[in-house]
């Protein structure tokens, strides 16, 4: 980088216009060597800086000239910068020029030399350059020192993200050198034996304190370092917000905010100066923040003001410009604020402000209380010139306020001055005449309990502080008196008297005196008017109420409410109301959202007797139910069910219940009637049936689906919405056949079922009485006939002795039944025609041979139809039977089956008189040994006595098988 | 007037004795007893070592250098009381501008200002201009100040336990 430096030396003038004269003359002029060259280093700014002169200039005493220059690095040869440098030549003139390097300049010896061309539009082409002055040498390290050890440049102080070049310079060998970069080492390139250098490259902001270089020598440890400045880029802001501005038109103050102040430890504070271009005028502000300039007295009105500062890297700039009276006119502050004449209602306030000339000034006067403003005179700005007055009124007694004042200037606003202010009380007045008492009275039995509350309207009205009540208690009945002083701040009292009217007159007094008397008179009997309660809407703190007057002569209304109706000291308040007052608005910073407030309007008789004439309740803002209602379900048949909420409460909730909504969530896609669907995209919304009377406490669902499962949810609401979310109850309707079978199928069983045990009881008494299966051998008549003939050889058989050997069951074809058996036919033949079954009752094995006594006794259901056809039934059993079914049989648990089989046959399906069961005695005994031939060889029966009779018979032989006509006797 | 001077200058002169002395006493008074000296030690070690891991944190790739010497002791055989305290408070109170924990320097004087002698003179100390130079010298002294209170801790509490 290389800059101009021009210096005019006296001393010189002589020889220049000498030789210039001379070159006059010379039609081709000659070259100008430069002369004098001298080359200094400046070490802060690593600049090599250059002086040297022209000493004969021809013809002219300014010439235009290119002076060309050389420099190199370590040796004249190694040139590391050619430039060149125009600029016009003045007689007598010592030129000057500087190069900044980026290596330091104490790392290496730097030679310069200069020459010159005309460049000098009266001169002809082509000029030559002029002969090299001579190398100048210039060596920093030979004013270095006696250390061993040095590292540069010094302090260095560049930009972040700038390229540094530093070196060490050693006196002694290079090897031993070590260099690091905040602790950690670093290499660099040698420059020469005795010198390295370190380039680094887009260098990072540390600290402000810098970032440590340092070299280290192993041999006696020798140190030498340096401090790298690095500065962010956003070290230097713009100002900003700068604006200028005068409270006397003689001294002008700028300020402006300098921003964050990030300068680095060694980098000085950078200096801001004020430059007005009108009067070319500069000033070194002092601070960073502000600076005064002084208004000049010749009336300058425009002023262009160029706020600038710079550091060691930057310059910034700002600029402003106003008109003096238009844009920086600000008074100073009012002075001498003073509040005189106070009093209960006013006061007088008195200022000046400092003159400026011959202006006037706007002033603002506000009046404040409990920290906001109730008066303000901005529209009635005060005009002044020095002196400013004024009254404030309308103000309460025994209140404090703050009154201030501000001025701007008058012939041109621009700003307002600051504000002076100053508190102060206002003083107490008498009592005040709007005084209120108000009663509740509970009648006992002989008794009233008067409970008395008073009070100011407001405290404006009291006047200032109350100090105590005065209550006189008057019997309009009996004519008695009497007093009580009530000392503040208690504003009720509670009196129990007896059930008489009183006339209680309350007065109130403060330090100034005592308040007119409010009177009350409280009935001895309480009305029994019933009143319908109206609801009236509120909004947010306040109720619009309005009444029908009841009668024309009364003097005045009250309105009574709870300003806390659900604390037990309700907070009772009231408002007396003129006469002809026929609506009110009650406001109070004490109404909340979802309470309900109860208004009672009284009319006031003239003989001053209130009597309640209308109930109003309401909310100043409705809210959703806080709850909702628990429900039960009842009478759930498969197509409805009825819900049921009968204890939910409608009074205690937060808004008037206008109704419940009941959902109802089902599979169906078709809401049930009566419901509609109110999301039709969402299937969990449901459907909502909408009950708009809020006494309903019940609702029956119908025409639902049987087997279904359904979800219900009920939710109050009132004006603000439905009461909370809640979960969804679940209901299945039962199926409809199972209802149906429950009615009627179960009885039908349990009837069959009764019937059936009665008929099985009732066949068992039959059977036992009518046809017994076995009948009983001792109510047998034969037992009578033996006892009687006293045969006491007979006995009657044991059943159990009793082995059964064949029974006989025939199977006769209808057409059989015209043929008796007595006709002598053999079966056989008939056999052949319709098969005839028989069944053979054999001994078993166990006793093979055993004869029993032959049993014969009267069987209806095995001889019926043998009787029916008039001869025995015992016939032979064909030899043609097959083995096999007798081997069935022959089996005693076959035989049994069999027997049940041909049993419940002849019952069901064999028709009557075609089927025969008979007994063969067991007295013709089998043959013994092969059961296989018992078919062939039937059992030869035995003789029965007779029929209809039983006996034992004594063992005998085995007789010879019984002819057809002697098998059975009937 | 003889007569009068007389008793005058003997009164002026019993005045200065006995400032003297009440001085000498009050010093005496003044000074911490052995067992605040080791307070004061021990306060001493566990700031100096606050101090100087700060500064080794803030400044990095500052070389402990020998150029530097911090006179530590005095001569007094007492272990407690043998720290240069006057010598080594004009140190700190000379690099407590370059230092950005100030309060922890403060602390530090304050206490060496409880174990300074009135009878020694003030030391005038220069710091370096040249900002490395600066640093070394910082960092030699916070060095050198907490080894020498560490060994003055270290010996209070030897000789506590021998007695």
């Amino acid at each position: 980088r290389c800059f101009p430096v021009l210096v005019h030396s006296p001393s010189l003038n002589l020889c220049l216009l000498f030789r210039v004269r001379r070159l006059l003359f010379l039609s081709e002029p000659r070259p100008l060597t430069p002369e004098s060259l001298e080359v200094s280093i400046n070490s802060t700014c690593q600049c090599l800086h250059l002086q040297w002169s022209i000493h004969s200039l021809p013809h002219h005493q300014e010439l235009q000239m290119i002076f060309q220059i050389q420099i190199s690095r370590i040796t004249t040869s190694s040139v590391v910068w050619v430039g060149n440098y125009s600029t016009t030549v003045k007689e007598n003139q010592i030129l000057q020029w500087s190069w900044e390097s980026e290596l330091p300049l104490e790392c290496a010896t730097h030679f310069v030399r200069i020459r010159s061309v005309m460049d000098d539009a009266r001169f002809p082409k082509p000029r030559s350059w002029s002969k090299w002055s001579s190398w100048e040498e210039v060596d920093a390290q030979d004013s270095l020192g006696h250390n061993a050890l040095f590292v540069f440049p010094k302090d260095k102080l560049v930009e972040e993200g700038s390229s540094v070049t530093f070196c060490y310079v050693s006196r002694s060998n290079l090897n031993n050198v070590s260099c690091y970069l905040d602790g950690e080492q670093i290499h660099g390139e040698q420059l020469t034996p005795n010198v390295s250098t370190f380039h680094l490259s887009h260098v990072r902001y540390k600290r402000t304190t810098g970032t440590n270089i340092y070299c280290e020598m192993k041999q006696g440890r020798k140190l030498a370092g340096t401090v790298l400045y690095v500065s962010r880029t956003e070290v230097l802001e713009e100002p900003k917000n700068f604006s200028c501005e005068t409270q006397d038109l003689k001294t002008l103050k700028c300020t402006w905010d300098p921003g964050s102040d990030t300068a680095l430890t060694i980098q000085p504070s950078s200096n801001y100066t004020l430059f007005e271009s009108f009067s070319q005028k500069k000033k070194v502000c002092e601070d960073r923040n502000w600076c005064s300039w002084q208004v000049t007295q010749d009336s300058q009105e425009m002023y262009n003001f160029t706020l600038m500062t710079e550091n060691y890297l930057r310059k910034r700039s700002v600029n402003l410009v106003f008109k003096l009276t238009h844009r920086a006119v600000r008074p100073m502050t009012p002075l001498n604020f003073i509040l005189e004449n106070i009093n209960s209602r006013n006061a007088t306030v008195t200022w000046k402000v400092r003159p400026i000339g011959n202006s006037t000034f706007q002033c603002q006067v506000e009046l404040h209380h409990d920290g906001q403003v109730i008066q303000t005179k901005q529209q009635n700005n005060v005009f002044i010139k020095v002196n400013g007055k004024y009254l404030l009124s309308e103000m309460e007694p025994d209140t404090h306020y703050l009154a201030r004042v501000r001025c701007a200037y008058g012939n041109h606003f621009w700003k307002w001055s600051e504000w002076i202010d100053q508190k102060f009380t206002t003083l107490e007045a008498d009592a005040g005449d709007l005084f209120s008492i108000w009663s509740k009275v509970c009648f006992e039995m002989i008794i009233g309990i008067f409970d008395i509350f008073f009070q100011p309207l407001s405290k404006s009205h009291a006047n200032g502080e109350i100090l105590f009540y005065n209550i006189a208690v008057e019997s309009l009945d009996k004519s008695s008196k009497f007093n009580l002083s009530i000392p503040a701040p208690h504003n009720d009292t509670k009196l129990t008297l007896n059930k008489y009217s009183y006339q209680i007159h309350v007065t109130a007094n403060n330090s100034m005196g005592t308040s007119p008397a409010s009177v009350i008179v409280i009935p001895g009997e309480p009305g029994h008017k019933e009143i319908e309660e109206e609801r009236v809407k509120g909004t947010e703190n306040r109720f619009s109420l309005s009444w029908e007057p009841q009668s024309r002569d009364a003097i005045g209304y009250v309105v009574e409410w709870c300003d806390h109706p659900q604390d037990p000291l309700c907070g009772l308040q009231w408002q007396k109301l003129g006469p002809n007052t026929t609506s009110t608005v009650i406001s109070s910073d004490a109404f909340e959202q979802g309470v309900r407030y109860n208004f009672r309007i009284y009319e006031i008789s003239p003989g001053w007797i209130a009597s309640l004439l209308e109930k109003k309740t309401g909310y100043s803002q409705e809210l959703p139910p806080s709850d909702n209602p628990q429900v039960t379900t009842s009478s759930l048949t498969s197509h409805s069910f009825t819900l049921n909420w009968k204890d939910y409460s409608t009074e205690s909730q937060p808004g008037f219940i206008r109704g419940y909504n009941v959902y109802l969530k089902s599979k169906m896609e078709q809401c049930t009637s009566g419901f509609e669907r109110i999301t039709p995209s969402d299937d969990s919304a449901g459907c909502r049936h909408k009950i708009d009377n809020p006494e309903q406490k019940t609702f029956h669902v119908e025409n639902l689906e049987p087997a279904s499962s359904y979800e219900f949810f009920v939710t109050a609401y009132t004006s603000a919405g439905d009461g909370p979310n809640g979960t969804f109850t679940k209901v299945t309707t039962p199926d409809e056949y199972t209802r149906m079978l429950t009615h009627i199928v179960v009885p039908v069983i349990l009837c069959i079922l009764l019937i059936t045990v009665l008929f099985y009881f009732q066949i068992q008494w039959m059977k036992e009485k009518c046809y017994p299966d076995i009948p009983d051998p001792y109510k047998s008549s034969v037992l009578s006939l033996i006892k009687s003939k006293e045969n006491t050889h007979l006995t009657i058989m044991n059943l159990k002795d009793c082995i059964p050997d064949a029974i006989e069951v025939v199977n006769k074809p209808e057409g059989s039944r015209t043929q008796p058996l007595g006709t002598g036919k053999p079966l056989t033949e008939t056999e052949l025609t319709k098969p005839a079954t028989y069944l053979y009752l054999l001994p078993t094995q166990e006793n093979p041979s055993g004869s029993g006594p032959c049993i014969c006794f009267e069987n209806f259901t095995y001889n019926q139809a043998a009787s029916d056809l008039g001869s025995s039934g015992h016939v032979p059993v064909p030899p043609s039977t097959p083995p096999s079914q007798l081997g069935l049989l022959y089996s005693p648990e076959n035989l049994l089956k069999a027997l049940e089989k041909y049993y419940t046959n002849s019952l069901g399906e064999i028709p009557a008189g075609e089927t025969h069961l008979n007994y063969v005695s067991q007295l013709a005994s089998p043959m013994p040994g092969d059961k296989d031939s018992l078919p062939t060889d039937p059992p030869v029966q035995a003789q029965c006595s007779e029929y209809k009779m039983q006996m034992a018979v004594p063992l005998g032989p085995a007789s010879s098988p019984p002819s057809e006509d002697t098998s059975l006797s009937s | 007037m003889v007569s009068h001077s007389g008793p005058k200058k003997f009164a002026l002169f019993l005045l200065c004795c006995m400032g003297n002395l009440l001085s000498s006493h009050m010093l005496s008074i003044l000074r911490p007893d052995a067992k605040d000296q080791q307070k004061i030690i021990k306060e001493l070690q566990y700031l100096s070592k606050i101090l100087l891991e700060e500064y080794r944190e803030a400044e990095k790739g500052v070389p402990e250098s020998t150029k530097y010497t911090l006179p530590c002791s005095t001569s007094d055989p007492h272990p407690s009381n043998n720290i240069n305290s006057s010598a080594i408070l004009p140190y700190f109170q000379g690099i407590k501008q370059h230092i950005n924990n100030k309060s922890v320097v403060d602390e530090i004087t304050g206490q060496l200002k409880k174990l300074v002698s009135q009878d020694t003179s003030e030391i005038n100390v220069s710091v370096p201009t040249d900002p490395f130079e600066r640093k070394c010298f910082i960092l030699a002294i916070l060095q050198q100040f907490a080894k020498c209170v560490d060994g003055k801790a270290m010996n209070s509490e030897d000789q506590k336990a021998r007695t």
